[in-house]
């Protein structure tokens, strides 16, 4: 597995390495712990409700400078800059070969100031409402959510990370400000690095980011499963659903997510007996798969394909789970498929975005990855038979699904 | 880089580097694209997963797999008028010989245990692809520009044609007649790695040739083609013959054009369409460089059609040498990054293969450095296809 330095800076943002020798490329993230779901905190004045997509948003508004486009500034050092934005995090990154101390510059310039007019605010929502059309037209995006929001009554993770377009029509510049001033500050920030780099340098130089401090509490959010099940119609040609689980956000997370992955591949990896007897009953095909999603104040798990027989899978599910409960699960089943997720990761770590976007998703989560790649050592049979007696029962699942219109 | 030819159509190449922890192989059955066999192929390519001699069933391989910390897939590529059938595996050193015999195991001794659950699979792959109206609009696109090419024949194959391919009858044909290459990245002795796959994966060697890819084409007149659909983004595909030769030195400067043009997020498109006139989220052009083809695609509101189509146009007579020195580093860079990622070492070795010029990624990133200008690049460029996917939006 892939090494990860970690390392507090002295101005408070966390710094991470992954060194990466005999590499070409180099990449710099600057993530912050601040996503779609954050749309309620507690400020100095108190409770605060945002606009529905401000954090994604703000990161589209964050490229923009007063004189220059910074793309541009960017591409004339030979580096490509991006940025996503998710449920819990905000990411800005650039990658390339060389150049690498003038971009890291760059980058903390950008996140370090916030420029904003009403007429490029303006300008963005036409842009944004496009993106967030784009998805519209997407049904595996629209299942996803579909799911999310049949799973969480409450909790903002149920709203698409765009926002929809009447949402986004009211953001203004002061929102967007409270927005920066409230979340983007050293706590929140994490400054990622990978490539064949050299430690000392990188986080001297890191040590330069200007930030603010301001302190927010983020609302947590527990409720119950707002509806069983989610359909909707869309120009697609055979159904696609979703079978979900939630999963108790008290639980650690790295409990939370290596255990989930564990049943899950159980269950349904094409090496399962489920897999098999599914794929043989002409079920399934090869699109049938699944994810783990965890967050700090909520988890699932999502078995997904595309089908109309998504009603006896979820038969099959069932079960399954209750045979394995009544007869107990093999400890040489839990060490293979807790190998091949450690296996999975370690091939992933050698890929420089992902290992850098895990990076940033675990500290916005507050874990590590290697924690997360140790722990599926220690993952035994009774975790497993707890976990799936608790967290994969009838009551915590939900179905969503696409119809043919 | 190794090269070794194992029999006649079967050749090694291994890509040496203390760089990764795993080691990755490709195994490319290359066979020409062609309607009678588009369906019968990639039907094989989900086939070949459902058991070998050793390991009777999906399920025994796939724990194989799990026993050897190695992972197992087959895909179907189109690249150029050539249908590859892929065999991808990743490894840890310590497993490289025992997932050399799985694959070869696999590969030369198949068991075809559900034919129909291959057939099933096959029609639900190919008709999800309404699902990406992105790719939908692009396959469409190049489905009418290309309809008689061997080009515009459908790598998922064709639902019609599903229930009349024979499985065995096929597999027979393609072991013959593919042209076989092996890819291997990673840390490994090229000598150890040569014998392992000769006596894991004896293929037999085939004499067959290829037709070069034809290029040139003049489209009489332009094709406009509008299919309704009920979304809320528009899907712009516009597909233009460039008439460059793929595999002369020109070509480079068309990958530098391309890359001014509407390459990236410094690109005239992207900064005319998007960031100026607000009009879309994203807006491409990419190269299909066997074929000399330029691709555009933009989501937009139906409604814009026109005005952007017209915005593209002009942005194309302008395009300009101005940030040529970007766009050149920007490329090489890529070509260096590529050397990061196993999957892109090889598939770039492939495209050469298939231009009929192998080169490295190192040299492909020489060939642009020494592009000095654009001039001229399109020039004999014309437009050939416009596919719309048209729905919502109109009634603003």
């Amino acid at each position: 597995m892939t090494d990860i330095i970690s390392k507090r800076l002295e101005n408070g943002a966390m710094c991470y390495i992954l060194p990466k020798k005999g590499y070409n490329e180099k990449e710099v993230m600057i993530a912050f712990s601040y996503g779609s779901s954050d749309t309620e905190f507690f400020d100095e004045n108190g409770r605060v409700k945002q606009t529905r997509g401000i954090a994604h948003f703000l990161e589209h508004k964050m490229f923009e400078e007063k004189d220059r486009n910074i793309f541009d500034s960017f591409s004339a050092l030979g580096l490509s800059a991006n940025a996503y934005t998710d449920f819990n995090t905000t990411a800005y990154y650039f990658s390339g070969c060389e150049n690498m101390e003038k971009g890291f510059d760059l980058l903390m310039e950008m996140v370090g100031s916030l420029y904003l007019t009403a007429e490029n605010i303006d300008k963005e929502k036409g842009i944004i409402t496009q993106e967030i059309n784009m998805y519209e037209d997407d049904p595996y995006w629209q299942i996803y959510f579909n799911t999310l929001k049949a799973m969480y009554g409450r909790n903002p993770i149920r709203y698409s990370i765009a926002g929809r377009a009447e949402d986004i029509a009211d953001i203004t510049e002061e929102e967007l400000k409270k927005s920066y001033k409230s979340f983007y500050t050293y706590e929140n920030c994490a400054v990622i690095v990978c490539g064949d780099v050299e430690c000392g340098a990188v986080t001297e130089q890191a040590e330069k980011l200007k930030l603010g401090s301001k302190r927010v509490e983020r609302a947590v959010c527990e409720d119950d499963i707002y509806k069983r099940e989610y359909s909707v119609h869309m120009p697609v040609e055979q159904s696609l659903y979703h079978i979900g689980y939630r999963a108790d956000p008290k639980i650690s997370i790295e409990d939370r997510i290596c255990i989930s992955n564990v049943i899950t591949d159980l269950l349904c990896s094409p090496g399962s007996g489920l897999y098999e007897r599914l794929y043989d009953k002409s079920f399934i095909d090869s699109g049938f798969g699944y994810e783990v999603l965890q967050g700090k104040d909520y988890g699932c798990t999502l078995i997904k394909g595309e089908g109309n027989n998504y009603r006896g899978i979820a038969e099959e599910i069932d079960s399954e789970i209750k045979n394995m409960l009544s007869s107990g699960i093999d400890i040489g089943d839990v060490k293979r498929a807790a190998g091949r997720l450690r296996t999975r990761m370690l091939f992933g770590s050698e890929n420089i975005s992902s290992i850098v976007s895990l990076t940033a998703d675990c500290f916005s989560k507050n874990t590590e990855v290697l924690d997360i790649y140790d722990n599926y050592d220690k993952i035994d049979v009774d975790d497993v038979m707890l976990f799936l007696k608790k967290q994969f029962s009838e009551d915590n699942r939900v179905l969503s699904t696409v119809q043919k219109a | 880089m190794y090269t070794s030819e194992l029999k006649k159509g079967v050749n090694l190449h291994i890509f040496s580097t203390d760089k990764f922890q795993s080691i990755t192989m490709c195994i490319l059955l290359r066979l020409p694209l062609k309607r009678e066999t588009s369906t019968a192929n990639a039907l094989l390519a989900s086939a070949f997963m459902q058991g070998c001699a050793e390991y009777k069933t999906r399920r025994h391989i796939e724990r194989r797999l799990e026993d050897i910390q190695s992972v197992l897939s087959f895909n179907i590529l189109k690249k150029g008028e050539e249908h590859i059938i892929q065999l991808f595996v990743r490894t840890l050193p310590e497993y490289f010989d025992k997932a050399a015999e799985l694959a070869g195991d696999i590969l030369l001794r198949p068991l075809f245990n559900n034919e129909e659950a291959c057939r099933r699979e096959l029609e639900a792959t190919i008709s999800s692809l309404v699902n990406d109206k992105r790719r939908y609009a692009f396959e469409k696109c190049i489905e009418n520009m290309c309809e008689n090419e061997a080009y515009g024949i459908s790598g998922d194959g064709y639902i019609h044609d599903i229930n009349s391919a024979s499985l065995h009858m096929h597999y027979n044909y393609v072991m013959q007649n593919a042209k076989t290459d092996i890819m291997i990245v990673g840390n490994i002795n090229e000598h150890k790695a040569e014998e392992c796959i000769r006596h894991s994966i004896p293929l037999e060697g085939t004499d067959a040739s290829f037709e070069p890819c034809n290029y040139l084409y003049y489209p009489p007149s332009i094709k406009e083609i509008t299919e309704e659909m009920d979304i809320t983004q528009g899907k712009l595909c516009v597909g233009l013959r460039l008439n460059t030769d793929p595999s002369g030195d020109d070509w480079y400067k068309a990958v530098v054009a391309n890359e001014l043009f509407g390459g990236g997020a410094s690109s005239a498109l992207f900064n005319k369409v998007r960031e100026e006139d607000s009009l879309c989220y994203y807006i491409t052009s990419k190269l299909l460089r066997f074929k000399s083809i330029m691709v555009i695609e933009a989501g937009i509101d139906s409604k814009n059609r026109d005005k952007v189509l017209d915005i593209i146009m002009s942005a194309m007579q302008n395009v300009s040498d101005e940030g040529i020195e970007n766009a050149k580093k920007s490329i090489t860079d890529s070509c260096k990054i590529a050397e990061d990622k196993p999957e892109s070492i090889m598939d770039s070795f492939l495209g050469s293969l298939i231009a009929g010029r192998a080169m490295t990624l190192g040299e492909t990133a020489e060939k642009i450095s020494n592009v000095g200008d654009i001039d001229g690049v399109f020039d004999d460029c014309h437009i050939d296809t416009v596919f719309m996917l048209s729905g919502g939006g109109e009634a603003q």
